[in-house]
């Protein structure tokens, strides 16, 4: 074999088993890329079609199906709706994930390591399965479908991945930081204001903001507990599709992919995708 | 006293870290707790901070009966080995941030911010923030951020571990400097003897969560309490023996006053021992071979092997025009100061 000299750095000769060992690699990370990106752009192409029901490949070009959803006025008071929902359950997700996630690892009673295991475990269960477990108790208390309901159920549902990522930022804090809060003087809710909260808010506004897209466009859980008037935008599009199949629902999507890219932005702009 | 830490007892589950741990130190003065790893230095330090509360005795600092009041209300500095800045907080708001918890007026806390970031020579890093600056640096901010609050009392556990040498050797003269100039009573932990010998006025020896001896620097080290302080400070032959009628025989024909009768242990110094080379080994006299050699420039260090007995470390100043032994000579040992060699009474096995 002949030497070969290129202008980037030198690499120490691969051998054939290495060499198809990373071919495979490639190959399955661009099979992934392609299974995680591609239905996105499909739904993202069937948006500008000038046909009237949705099929692939798309024709021509048009906005009219943007335009019908901003005519819609169901559907639109159906998107207010849910970002109303998205809204609190962010903001109570955040509330109830900061203060759990600290008393489960800053706190010292019996039973700590069984009830964080019991609070991440709603992650383990199919939201149809909150969705039902919510209505059922929620109508044993008089209380029915609506949206504070779903609120309650979405927050539930999206409650355990706040608690673990800022369990896991706590986890890695350095104690010592906090008692050295105390040593000058700050006493426990001055410690935790200034020292505490500061250092775990970037991680927990980050797996907030997932918990706002997750809250915004669920279905399973909005479905059982969403009354049939005023419905989120997830539970109206459902209805939707059983009886039209024009691209207007692909244009709502498309909304949607550019308001959880959008997130995504501002995240990594402001925080960092890394604290995720 | 200014702080007095009366017989404490500490346990973590079943294990007993401090056993009736006792220390009394005056205002304004420096002590450094020395000990191996394990012995509960860090552990009597957080009792004094009030991160642990012990389960028996008392902490008093200032005549007032410490042990149950929370930490934020001691007057007590603390510098963690871990530097533990705020690291959402610039350096300026690290200083500040003991004043501002106080609600300190706005004036009088930036006078104060700006003295303490002076004193300790930060001058032109106050907007930085703490992942922007060096080890040292960082160690100089957990510093200005207790000073600023005036502390009486400061405690530091191992808090130079983790510079190099030179920059240790300038922050031991430095802060020492600093605590005597304000007259800030100071526990100091270190693992370091030689840290220990230059900085403090007295140095306090743990053992096992006890408190062994303290003594002034060359007090532990001329005249320890047991052959357990003099292996720890410093190096030392600790040579076991029968004393009768006021004398320990530590090698034939080498004897020792002693105040100890029966089971005795003579403390012999490295630089208190001679070697000089001769033609062979005899019974009635100390010698052996030369079993190790350690040439470190200004001085060297021998191991011999004495036949029968335990090996004996000298320690030999060195000019260059100097022969080193070579290892296997054989030597006679022979003691500089019968004097200075103090007898204690064999440990309790
Ligand atoms: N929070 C704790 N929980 C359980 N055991 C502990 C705790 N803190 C300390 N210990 C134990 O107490 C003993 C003394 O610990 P301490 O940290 O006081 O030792 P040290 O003298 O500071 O040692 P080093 O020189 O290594 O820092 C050790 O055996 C340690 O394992
Ligand atoms: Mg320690």
């Amino acid at each position: 074999m002949s030497e070969r000299r290129t202008a980037g750095a030198r690499r120490y000769p691969r051998s054939p088993a290495e060499w198809v060992a990373g071919a495979i690699l490639y190959a399955l990370a661009g099979l992934s890329l392609v299974l995680l990106i591609g239905p996105s752009l499909i739904v993202i192409g069937i948006s500008f079609t000038e046909k009237l029901y949705i099929s692939f490949p798309p024709e021509g070009f048009t906005l009219r199906w943007y335009e019908a959803f901003l005519d819609h006025d169901q559907l639109i008071d159906s998107a207010f709706v849910s970002l109303r929902i998205a809204g609190w359950v962010t903001v109570l997700t955040l509330a109830l994930g900061i203060t759990s996630a600290f008393s489960l690892v800053r706190g010292r009673y019996r039973g700590r390591t069984a009830l964080s295991a019991f609070m991440v475990s709603p992650q383990m269960l199919p939201g149809m399965v909150i969705g039902i477990a919510v209505l059922f108790f929620g109508s044993a208390f008089g209380f029915y479908q609506s949206n504070p309901m779903v609120i309650i159920a979405m927050t539930v549902f999206c409650l355990p991945f706040v608690v673990r990522i800022v369990m896991a930022r706590l986890e890695v804090l350095d104690p010592s930081i906090e008692e050295a809060s105390a040593n000058l003087g700050a006493a426990r809710t001055q410690t935790f204001f200034r020292v505490t909260l500061p250092m775990i808010l970037p991680a927990a506004l980050a797996a907030a903001a997932f918990a706002f897209i997750e809250a915004f466009d669920n279905l399973t859980v909005a479905l059982f507990t969403a009354s049939p008037r005023g419905r989120p935008l997830s539970v109206e599009l459902y209805t939707l599709v059983q009886f039209d199949s024009s691209p207007i629902v692909a244009a709502i999507s498309s909304l949607e992919i550019l308001l959880a890219l959008l997130m995504v932005f501002v995240i990594g702009r402001t925080i960092g995708l890394e604290k995720i | 006293m200014h702080v007095e830490v009366d017989s404490l007892d500490k346990s973590f589950g079943p294990t007993r870290v401090l056993k009736g741990c006792s220390l009394g130190i005056d205002r304004g003065e420096v002590v450094t707790l020395l000990g191996p790893s394990g012995c509960g230095k860090t552990t009597l330090l957080r009792c004094i901070a009030g991160f642990h509360v012990p389960e028996e005795g008392r902490v008093v600092i200032g005549g007032r009966d410490m042990t149950l009041v929370p930490p934020w209300r001691r007057d007590v500095g603390m510098i963690f080995q871990s530097y533990a800045l705020f690291p959402h907080l610039d350096v300026r708001r690290n200083v500040e941030y003991g004043l501002s918890v106080r609600r300190v007026a706005r004036a009088e806390r930036d006078r104060r911010v700006a003295k303490a970031i002076e004193i300790v020579s930060l001058g032109g890093l106050a907007d930085r923030y703490p992942s922007q600056l060096s080890g040292g640096q960082q160690q100089r901010v957990a510093i200005a951020r207790v000073l600023v609050l005036e502390p009486t009392v400061l405690l530091l556990d191992e808090p130079f571990n983790a510079l190099d040498a030179k920059l240790r050797y300038a922050m031991q003269v430095e802060l020492r400097k600093l605590v005597k100039n304000l007259g800030i009573t100071t526990i100091f932990v270190t693992h370091d003897q030689s840290e220990a010998l230059t900085l403090s006025d007295r140095v306090a020896v743990m053992r096992g969560g006890e408190i062994e001896q303290v003594a002034a620097p060359l007090g532990v080290y001329d005249t320890p309490a047991s052959d357990y302080v003099a292996d720890f400070i410093g190096s030392a032959n600790a040579i076991a023996g029968e004393a009768r009628a006021g004398r320990l025989e530590i090698a034939p024909g080498v004897g020792l006053a002693s105040r100890v009768e029966g089971g005795a242990v003579a403390i012999v110094r490295p630089e208190n021992l001679r070697v000089e080379p001769i033609e062979s080994e005899t019974d009635d006299a100390w010698c052996g071979r030369v079993g190790f050699v350690r040439a470190l420039g200004a001085t060297v260090e021998y191991e011999v092997e004495v036949p029968g007995r335990d090996a004996v470390k000298v320690l030999a100043l060195r000019l260059a025009s100097d022969d080193v032994l070579e290892l296997g000579q054989v030597v006679r040992v022979s003691l500089r100061d019968p004097d200075a060699c103090p007898v204690l009474p064999a440990p309790a096995r």
